[in-house]
């Protein structure tokens, strides 16, 4: 399956140009979506989940124009949104079950083997019977994407799911989602650059609605790779360097603050040429270094 | 910090929009109270000024209680917010100490509050002086009058109100019980309001109102004008403790509140605290995830929709304030239980009907609210617990999970009919009564309440699915329901062109639904059609999706459209609508004649503006009639086939007739004798002039036959007329025509007089000077007593009964023949009944009684045969003998509830008297009360009736009511007496207290019911006391033996005051004066009773004050030196407490305070002075007095 993205715009009535002319082509496996809050991602996702309209251009699931054939998209897709509540006063199974029988399952049976099958994965079996009122983020987000594998989707789509996740549970849940990801197409969005160097096999990165780099990660390395400059310096000279050099990054490490420049060139004065990581990358798009 | 946290209070409130918005609610709606003619709340009318002392108090009084929900949603959340937005955590981590932050947040929204409900003033004052104010109603201005209500209400309610919302909602910290404790508070309040019925209880239950609504009525019931529009209601006495009593318990409330509350943030809670579940380890699961085979045919669909629906109504029943609002209107009927269909204190017997009036009458509310609401709330289910992202993205049609929400909310409401039907019968059951007639709810309930509940439903659904916020539709729900209902009420009542609205309709016993379930199916089917179109504009514009915006869906919804959605289902609708719209429409407005209120009126002035120069036409007069009717109540059609002989009793010749019809009716064929030419032919007044061909001379008679045809032809807009029905007809000679120019038929009101450019009426009945007018009874003033023959012609299964003795029954084909005649002459004033009837025969010496009854209304039968017996006993013995062989009571439908006497008949409604449960001990047997003032009736008003003047109704209807008392009074006792004319004497202070024009002396009252009823009933009662009964007997029979079954002069009320004073020694010449010819009230008090023990003898010492003022019309008091005689009593107490009299003398009063020492042999109780209250006193409580030193 891939999904072809093209020409997409949209304008929200405020003015905010929320994408611009994005173009993307995503195969099956997991596509890692990577920008800074406030970038598109959301509405980008938004929009192929079907609940939002575009402006122009087109989104085609090989033969499926998904702009116009929303009812059969959403037959084969799986949401995880950003953001999502819950009736406070339902249980996790029943509310499995009710997006289940929502989604088309209604064969009693079957559906009370997928909601077990599903609660299992997620890790909320014991759970089952407590209130979603009462489930903690890390226990929401799991119940989302359990909720999002209902009916074998083809395409899933989950926008920032890592975010409020401890870091035994983010690894678990990308695990789910790579395992998952090899015969299906699964977007993932996020903000955090790890999530996406360890599993995705395709990525881009977009800013202010527009896509500015789209490839493999190790593509991404390579297109930086001897342009990274590292020192450590204290606060006070920090503010000398942001004006005579490219600065991609600055952070603090062990009580000295670690900055990262781009040159093309040898940097002197205390720099050194650093092995990139998807971080450098990252910051270096959005920064506008690579253009 | 206190300071800074109070103003800190006072500023957030400053910037919110909602302080303004309540407080514009608020001045609107008094704005529109004073500026508005049409708009009244609580108490100016007729002549009470909007700006009377009274008449804002009442407003403000009222507006409170309404106020409660504005009241709750401005205390309760002070401290709930900062839980709301975390920021309590913060705050309680500030060095802030717990009083000041309490203090601070409650009474920088207190003082809010007070700027809100200020409102109120500021409204009526600007209403007031606003230009184009009607000034004809406006009094000076009186600082005084908005400053005691601010005092008295205002501050006092806003606080205790605000204590317990404050603290309940600082302890509950949730929304919605911050407005279901609103409700709760309402209810309980109703519950008191409702309780209050009965006088006895007043005084207890107005301590234990809240509002102190229930003190103020206390106090102010008997004000008259002049009090209402120039005295402030004190803020003393009753009033004064109410006031004093709930500020204690609020401010005790308020303490404990204090004291509990835990200045910490996770206490508090009185919740049940979230679990919050522990991180538990990561295990790897292996269970595979099953390859599931998703549906989407038909049944699947079904089944997903049948699940969702399952699932919004369980949400719907399960939410706490659902339950909450249910049970307290449940709650609030079975209150009502106790107290049914309540008449002088005595009960009907719950039957369905009446049942079903107080459950849609008192639930309905509690429904609309309930159904608006989580309407509302289930459109918005989804994006309010912020579920939808995931929801809309799943491959399930919008009209799916539509549907399904309207077919929850449908559940939801068949459910709450359940409930009330439950209800209903546990009403019953509390009352003894086991005659359960299910389908009679079921029927009704569906028929009348369901198809408008699923109006609502649609209606809202719309709303909702228009708007981007859920405030706002309920806002907008709510401002549409009570615009429709204002604007429905005044100029154009077309049930065409309001949404929802169908003609009202009752059911009767006998007539079952009758005829008014057609044209309710009509309409509501047209309103559903409607309702469908609404919905599916709805449905295309559902919130799918993360752009709720009305721009985006408005696109999204012509996408639709143009792809198809609807196409089916939006233009039947909307044909539908229009095809059913234009049937109802040639129903109401071609096959019937529908006119808007206004037409109405301009019409009513028409008349007395084209014809009133024909008042002093000389006409003949009806001296015969003879009416042929045929009656076809299947077909609700009747045929009148009648000859009048009509006699010129004038002196000059007369050379053409008047006649009237009711409005838009002709003569199908009419013949005069001698021949005539029509003149005037207004159908519209029914008003006819017709020039005799030869004119009728003095002295002469001519015969006058004419033919009319009613029925009703398809259905009008209103319910339509209830006289010609399937079983039940009741139907009188306004049908036939009437000669001369008739006064009665002007317009009345005021107001209405003034807006059609007529002048200011004088009197209510002509003045009693005007000796013209003693030439005709008010019965009518184009005849005088007349031979009467009818032959009554109905289906095969009714009986036919009209005035007269049953001369000849006969069948025809599938009819049913009855022939008529009376053999002495009677007024012209006739009626004919119809219905399938029971009939019960008895007889008293030679009079045939019979009663034809309602099958299943055999409760009261007894009672009446007895009343009636009775009554002819007492009166053949005191007043003169029965000019009949027969006394009739027919029973009609309960469409209108009074009873008729007509010569030997007396139309009776089934809803009064018929289902009485009367418990003889304690019961006023209203059965036979009400007989007995009817038989009463063929004395005086069929054997004498009084000329077309004022007072003349004190011959008619004060001694109907004599009578009744009479023959009460020797079958019950006079304990049961006294309690009837406490019920008088309450009915009667009210009366004048609500009186619009003018009150009367009862000797020239102008036909208003509180004085020849209720002060007949006291006046005649005193004067019999005064003067004796055998000697007020002797005065009536001779006037009888006088006046009775003569032509005219009629007598007037000074006429029969002189047969009175006649009997009345001179010494008591002035009391017949002060009863009739003054308004004279007492306010007599016990000041002073003290005993001493002497042997066997008891001395008791009576400090007496004896205060007489006269009043005029309006209530402006006069104050007199008293010289009366008035009973002086003394009571003694049994062993259980109940007091009896054992001294009962009248003593003179000259002074306004007087000692009397009195002997009794039993050891006093009680005493003081006119113990039976047989003056007209205000105050009655006072009359006696404890005797508390022995």
């Amino acid at each position: 399956m891939q999904l072809k993205i093209s020409n997409l715009s949209k304008t929200y009535p405020n003015g905010v140009q929320a994408l611009k002319n994005i173009n993307l082509t995503i195969n099956n496996g997991l596509f890692g979506l990577l920008g800074p809050n406030g970038a598109g991602k959301s509405s980008l996702m938004r929009t192929i989940a079907t609940l939002q309209e575009a402006d122009s251009g087109s989104v085609f699931l090989d033969d499926l124009n998904v702009l116009e054939k929303k009812d059969e998209v959403r037959q084969i897709l799986g949401y995880l949104p950003q953001e999502f509540g819950v009736y406070p006063n339902v249980s996790a199974e029943e509310l499995l079950n009710h997006l289940a029988v929502l989604k088309g399952a209604t064969e009693k049976k079957s559906r009370q083997e997928l909601v077990h099958a599903l609660l299992n994965q997620t890790n909320l079996f014991d759970a089952r019977k407590k209130k979603l009122g009462g489930y903690s983020g890390g226990m929401k987000q799991r119940f989302g994407i359990a909720q999002a594998l209902i009916g074998n989707p083809k395409i899933i789509i989950v926008d920032e799911p890592t975010a409020g996740l401890d870091p035994t549970e983010r690894n678990r849940f990308l695990n789910l989602l790579s395992e998952i990801s090899e015969s299906v197409i699964v977007i993932l969005s996020t903000h955090i650059v790890e999530d996406v160097k360890e599993l995705c096999s395709q990525m881009a990165i977009i800013n202010k609605g527009e896509v500015l780099f789209e490839g493999h990660p190790m593509q991404a390395l390579d297109m930086v790779k001897g342009k990274i400059w590292k020192k450590f310096m204290s606060k006070a000279a920090s503010k000398e360097h942001h004006e005579n050099h490219k600065v991609i990054s600055t952070k603090f490490n062990t009580g000295q603050i670690e900055m990262h420049v781009w040159s093309d060139e040898m940097l002197n004065g205390g720099f050194e040429r650093t092995e990139p990581q998807l971080e450098d990358v990252y910051f270096s798009v959005i920064n506008g270094m690579m253009k | 910090m206190f300071k800074e946290i109070f103003l800190f209070e006072l500023r957030y409130r400053l910037k919110r929009p909602a302080t303004y918005a309540y407080f514009i609610i608020l001045f609107m709606m008094m704005f529109l109270a004073s500026y508005s003619e049409h708009v009244n709340i609580g108490g100016a009318s007729g002549l009470v000024n909007k700006n009377a002392p009274y008449s804002i108090n009442m407003a403000v009084c009222i507006m409170m209680i309404f106020g409660t929900m504005i009241c709750s949603a401005i205390m309760g959340v002070p401290v709930f917010r900062d839980f709301e937005h975390n920021f309590h955590e913060i705050m309680f981590t500030t060095p802030v100490r717990k009083w000041q932050y309490l203090a601070g947040r409650f009474f920088g929204s207190y003082v809010i509050a007070i700027f809100v409900f200020s409102g109120l003033l500021w409204g009526n004052m600007l209403g007031c002086v606003f230009p184009g104010v009607n000034t004809e109603h406006i009094g000076a201005f009186m600082p005084l009058a908005y400053l005691q209500p601010f005092l008295s209400y205002i501050l006092p309610n806003l606080f205790m109100l605000g204590i317990l919302f404050f603290a309940m909602g600082s302890l509950f910290r949730n929304q919605l019980a911050i407005y279901v404790q609103g409700v709760i508070l309402f209810t309980l309040y109703l519950i008191i309001l409702n309780n209050q019925r009965d006088i006895e209880s007043n005084r207890v239950l107005s301590m234990l109102d809240p509002f102190g609504f229930s003190a103020t009525t206390n106090v102010t019931r008997y004000w008259t004008v002049s009090e209402k529009n120039n005295m402030v209601v004190p803020l003393t006495g009753l009033l004064f403790y109410n006031r004093l009593l709930w500020l204690s318990i609020s401010l005790v409330f308020g303490w404990v509140f204090f004291r509990s509350f835990k200045f910490s943030s996770a206490a508090n809670v009185l919740r049940r605290k979230k679990t919050v579940l522990s991180k538990e380890e990561i295990k790897i699961s292996a269970v595979p995830i099953p390859q599931i085979t998703l549906q989407r045919n038909i049944a699947s669909r079904l089944k997903q929709w049948w699940y969702l629906l399952r699932f919004d109504f369980k949400s719907v029943v399960k939410a706490i304030p659902f339950i909450a609002i249910t049970l307290c209107g449940v709650f609030m009927l079975l209150s009502m239980s106790t107290n049914l269909g309540s008449m002088y204190g005595t009960a009907t017997y719950p039957v369905t009907y009446m049942i079903l009036d107080l459950l849609t009458g008192n639930f309905m509310l509690f429904l609309i609210i309930i159904i608006t609401f989580y309407s509302g709330e289930l459109i918005w289910k989804e994006i309010g617990v912020r579920i939808a992202p995931i929801t809309d993205a799943v491959a399930l049609p919008d009209s799916i999970f539509i549907t399904a929400k309207l077919g929850a909310m449908l559940l939801v409401e068949l459910f709450l009919l359940c409930i009330l039907v439950l209800t209903g019968i546990v009403m019953q059951m509390i009352n003894g009564f086991y005659e359960f007639e299910i389908v009679i709810y079921i029927k009704s309930l569906l028929l009348n309440t369901f198809p408008y509940l699923v109006l609502i439903t649609l209606l809202t659904f719309f709303i909702h699915s228009m708007v981007n916020n859920k405030f706002l539709g309920h806002t907008i729900v709510i401002i549409f329901w009570l615009g429709n209902i204002i604007l429905a009420a005044n100029d154009i009542d077309h049930n065409l062109l309001w949404y929802g609205n169908s003609p009202t309709q009752s059911y009767s016993a006998m007539n079952g639904f009758g005829h008014f379930v057609k044209p309710v199916l009509f309409f509501d089917f047209y309103w559903l059609m409607l309702g469908i179109i609404l919905f599916m504009v709805g449905l295309l514009m559902s919130k799918r999706g993360s752009e709720l915006a009305f721009v985006s869906r408005f696109k999204k919804m012509r996408l639709l459209w143009k792809a198809g959605h609807g196409k089916l289902v939006i233009p039947i609708a909307l044909t539908l609508f229009i095809v059913s719209g234009g049937f109802i429409y040639y129903n109401t407005n071609v096959l019937n004649i529908y006119r808007a209120p206004d037409t109405w009126d301009e019409i009513t002035a028409n008349y007395e503006k084209k014809y009133k120069k024909l008042k002093f036409t000389p006409q003949p007069r009806i001296a015969s009639v003879n009416v042929n009717l045929d009656l076809f109540p299947e077909e609700r059609k009747c045929f009148i086939k009648a000859e009048y002989i009509i006699k010129n009793k004038n002196t000059t010749s007369i050379d053409s007739l008047i006649l009237n019809l009711p409005s838009d009716k002709k003569f199908s064929k009419l013949v005069i004798a001698g021949g005539f030419k029509s003149v005037l032919s207004d159908v519209e007044q029914g008003f006819y002039i017709y020039k005799l061909n030869k004119p009728l001379l003095p002295g002469d008679s001519l015969a006058m036959k004419f033919e009319l045809s009613y029925g009703e032809k398809g259905f009008p807009n209103k319910g339509g007329s209830t006289s010609i029905v399937y079983n039940g007809t009741f139907i009188n000679n306004g049908l036939l025509p009437s000669l001369g120019y008739n006064e009665g038929s002007e317009m009345t009101d005021d107001d209405d007089r003034k807006d059609a450019g007529l002048p200011k009426k004088l009197y209510r009945m002509n003045p009693i000077q005007d000796t013209l007018q003693w030439r005709n009874t008010y019965l009518g003033s184009d005849a005088d007593w007349i031979r009467y023959e009818a032959t009554v012609s109905t289906s095969a299964d009714q009986i036919a009964i009209s005035p007269g003795y049953l001369q000849k029954e006969w069948k025809q084909g599938n009819r049913r023949y009855f022939h008529y005649k009376m053999d002495s002459p009677i007024w012209n004033f006739y009626s004919f009944l119809s219905a399938r009837y029971e009939v019960l025969r008895d007889k008293y010496e030679d009079v045939n009684i019979e009663i034809y009854y309602q099958k299943g209304h055999e409760y009261d039968l007894k009672n009446m045969v007895n009343g009636i017996k009775k009554t002819l006993k007492y009166c053949n013995a005191n007043f003169s003998k029965y000019q009949h062989k027969q006394v009739r009571i027919i029973e009609f439908p309960r469409y209108a509830s009074f009873a008729q006497s007509f010569p030997n008949t007396i139309p009776y409604s089934e809803g009064i008297g018929f289902i009485m449960d009367v418990d003889k001990e304690s019961d006023i047997d209203m059965a036979f009360y009400v007989t007995s003032h009817e038989v009463g009736h063929q004395w005086w008003g069929h054997q004498v009736c009084g000329a077309n003047v004022q007072g003349s109704t004190m011959m008619v209807e004060s001694m109907a009511q004599y009578t009744a008392l009479m023959v009460m009074e020797k079958e019950y006792g006079s304990s049961h007496m006294e309690k009837f004319l406490k019920y008088e004497m309450d009915r009667y202070l009210r009366g004048r207290a609500g009186e619009t024009k003018r009150e009367l002396p009862i000797v020239l009252n102008e036909n208003q019911q509180y004085i020849h009823y209720q002060k007949g009933s006291l006046v005649f009662y005193a004067l019999k006391d005064y003067i004796g009964e055998t000697a007020l007997n002797r005065a009536c029979s001779s006037f009888l033996k006088d006046y009775a079954f003569k032509d005219a002069p009629y007598p007037v009320s000074y006429d029969f005051l002189r047969y009175i004073r006649k009997e009345t020694p001179d010494s008591l010449q002035s009391v017949v004066t002060d009863l009739f010819e003054n308004i004279t009230l007492f306010n007599n008090k016990t000041a002073v009773a003290d005993a001493k023990k002497k042997g066997n003898q008891y001395t008791v010492t009576l400090t007496l004050e004896c205060a007489k003022v006269n009043s005029d019309s309006v209530g402006n008091e006069k104050n007199l030196i008293p010289n009366d005689w008035i009973d002086v009593g003394v009571y003694t107490a049994d062993k259980s407490g109940k007091d009896s009299l054992i001294y009962l003398e009248k003593k003179h009063f000259n002074k306004a305070s007087q000692q009397f020492t009195i002997n009794v042999a039993a050891k006093p109780s009680r005493a003081g002075i006119d113990p039976l209250h047989k003056l007209i006193d205000r105050d009655a409580e006072d009359n006696t007095r404890k005797i508390e030193n022995l």
